[in-house]
């Protein structure tokens, strides 16, 4: 499903970093094309038979700001974007998730994490049912609110609840099924599909119980996830996108 | 209250107007009390001498029987007057003896006793003898009239009334001046005094602005300056990180690699430390215990013995990113200078949302706390401990700008404490 020669647009206007990252993605099975800056970026999809796969974009290049070119290539069409910036300012995050990117990477990053983040743009992109329909900016279940971009859960008194990467994607997972039966082997495939819970040997048993503390704090609070004795776990809410 | 102590200017002033102006009125009071005494006391032997006289004269006109009740009735509280008929016994002077305390009473008139006592005797021709005996003029000390005490200590307490409002609006620029300059490198952000009150107070706030203006330009060219340079390292080691992963599998790889997390780790701390309260970010509410759970759980997961403990859930407004940065920091470096078990808590006290962890390491001793609050300093340095020596000083910086608290204790058994403290409104 996953196309091994996806074709990668890299624009980053330092010039060993640029081609870096396209080797990086040409080690990884990818086609990548380095650009400098919006211009070059431009007037390569002008000319490009086939529309790129994916754009990596970084947020500080001279001319126009990383952003304006996200702006800009999201009024093209649905072109699947990460944005690269430096590390630690939250604001160049939320406003990239803003201008409509549909992930985020901040440097200096680990070459692992970033190809695995890539994978899973192109997998969400590439019409994985599973996948697509985490890319729906918000979804809704007893309440609660799960920002999917901003990796955000809003309890349904408008609390920010923190959730660890393990928890956040055992709970998509849980919410692309919802009020279905699924396994401990169903939920660690669905869950693993995604970045975070890689290299995380730990059972998932362990996880829900987690994630049950955060969803239902007191002994009043409504059930969300039930066990399933001897099947696994289900998600009892029913869950809206939008 | 600040107003009554002795030690603050506002107090010495009070009591410097009350004090000043009770003095001068009790001065004036007693003042004019001896000038009135002293006028009164200089007709008084003449008076006492008409009123013997006058005595004698009833005495003679009087009935024998009745002589002795009406010369009693004409006694003064300052002279007392008997009659007697037989000629007194005790020892005779001359009555001018007594010319200073009863006038002149004419050559019959007799002394008894000592002249200082002021006891005379006057013969009433035909009519036996009247008895006196004036007293000395009473000492004119303190007005013993308690109207005046009275109206003294009203104008006293009516002074303090006035004074109390007056010396606390010329004050209160001042004191707003002290908590200004407080502030000054615990908030990041200007905080201009309104010139207002006396003249020097105004050139006092006027030049602490200009003082203000110039220290938060001088940090913020330091900040600037050391942020850059840290931002710019990023660049070269995103370089060397994906480099570094092009390398065969192996130690040095790994080492390497190690580095160079360590290197992204420092220069993240600088850059948190620099930007914090700085950055855009608002407090929304967030619920802290799942913030708390998620670090215990992370760190627990890594093989590390932190436990959380707390209520089910305490929704507070927080800058997120800035408290779980901060949060971090803290559990790192009660993991990395202090020892396993770390126990996290949270409760509730008195409107504020208290954070606790505790590590089981050596602590620190009690005068080295407020230097391990301190940017850059590093405790176990000497012995070439990790880090930046940021941690403590980010945390204690966002508890600042949350309005909160940060402060260094010792753990029940011995380890650090570290307790943050943060409003629940924000």
């Amino acid at each position: 499903m996953l196309d091994p020669e996806a074709c990668i647009l890299v624009v980053e206007d330092d010039g060993e970093m640029r081609q870096l990252v396209a080797r990086l993605l040409r080690e990884a099975g990818f086609r990548p094309v380095p650009l400098r800056d919006g211009r070059e970026m431009f007037g390569w999809l002008d000319k490009a038979a086939a529309p790129p796969d994916l754009v990596v974009l970084d947020v500080m290049l001279p001319g126009a700001s990383g952003f304006d070119i996200c702006r800009r290539l999201r009024a093209r069409g649905g072109l699947p974007i990460i944005m690269l910036t430096a590390r630690g300012d939250e604001m160049d995050r939320v406003l990239g998730l803003e201008m409509g990117a549909d992930d985020y990477v901040a440097k200096p990053f680990a070459p692992r994490e970033f190809i695995a983040r890539v994978r899973a743009v192109l997998r969400r992109a590439g019409g994985d049912p599973a996948a697509a329909s985490a890319a729906a900016r918000r979804l809704h279940f007893a309440g609660w609110v799960l920002d999917v971009k901003a990796r955000e859960l809003l309890s349904p008194d408008g609390a920010v609840v923190d959730l660890s990467g393990g928890e956040f994607d055992l709970l998509l997972a849980f919410l692309e099924y919802p009020q279905r039966v699924l396994s401990r082997d169903q939920l660690l495939e669905v869950a693993r599909g995604r970045v975070a819970i890689e290299g995380a040997e730990r059972t998932v048993d362990v996880q829900v119980s987690r994630l049950r503390r955060k969803l239902e704090p007191d002994e009043s609070s409504p059930a969300i996830i039930k066990t399933v004795r001897g099947a696994g776990y289900i998600f009892v809410p029913e869950v809206a996108r939008g | 209250m600040r107003l009554l102590r002795l030690d603050s200017l506002a107090g010495r002033t009070v009591w410097l107007l009350v004090g000043s102006l009770t003095l001068v009125q009790a001065v004036s009071m007693v003042t004019h009390e001896r000038a009135f005494h002293a006028m009164e006391e200089g007709g008084m032997p003449d008076r006492l001498a008409d009123r013997v006289l006058a005595a004698a004269a009833v005495a003679a006109h009087s009935l024998p029987p009745r002589r002795a009740e009406a010369v009693a009735a004409l006694s003064l509280p300052r002279l007392s007057l008997s009659w007697q008929a037989e000629a007194p016994a005790a020892p005779v002077g001359p009555g001018d003896a007594l010319a200073g305390r009863v006038g002149r009473l004419g050559s019959d008139a007799v002394a008894l006793g000592d002249p200082a006592e002021g006891r005379g005797a006057l013969p009433v021709p035909g009519a036996g003898w009247v008895v006196f005996s004036a007293r000395a003029p009473g000492p004119h000390g303190f007005p013993g009239d308690p109207a005046e005490w009275l109206s003294l200590l009203a104008m006293a307490l009516g002074t303090f009334l006035v004074a109390l409002p007056v010396v606390a609006w010329m004050t209160g620029p001042l004191q707003r001046l002290a908590a200004a300059a407080d502030r000054i490198g615990r908030d990041p952000r200007e905080i201009p005094l309104t010139t207002e009150g006396p003249i020097e107070v105004r050139q006092a706030a006027r030049a602490f602005n200009a003082m203000q203006a110039r220290i938060l330009r001088l940090i913020e060219d330091r900040t600037e300056a050391l942020a850059a340079l840290s931002h710019d390292l990023r660049t070269p080691l995103a370089r060397l990180r994906i480099r570094a992963s092009f390398l065969p599998e192996g130690e040095d790889r790994a080492r390497m690699e190690a580095g160079l997390e360590e290197l992204e780790a420092m220069v993240d701390s600088v850059l948190a430390f620099f930007r914090e309260g700085r950055d855009a970010e608002a407090a929304v509410p967030t619920d802290l215990v799942a913030l708390l759970q998620t670090l215990a759980d992370e760190a627990a997961d890594a093989g590390q013995d932190v436990a959380f403990d707390g209520p089910a859930r305490l929704v507070l407004p927080l800058r997120r990113v800035a408290a779980r940065r901060a949060l971090r920091n803290l559990l790192g470096n009660a993991l990395l200078h202090g020892a396993e078990p770390v126990r996290l808590s949270l409760r509730r006290e008195a409107g504020m949302a208290v954070v606790e962890i505790a590590d089981a390491g050596p602590g620190i001793p009690p005068a080295d706390r407020a230097r391990a609050l301190q940017p850059f300093v590093r405790l176990d340095g000497a012995r070439g401990g990790a880090g930046t020596g940021l941690g403590l000083a980010t945390a204690q910086r966002f508890a600042d700008a949350a309005q909160g608290t940060l402060e260094l204790d010792a753990a029940p058994g011995g380890g650090l404490l570290v307790r943050l403290r943060l409003p629940m409104a924000g």
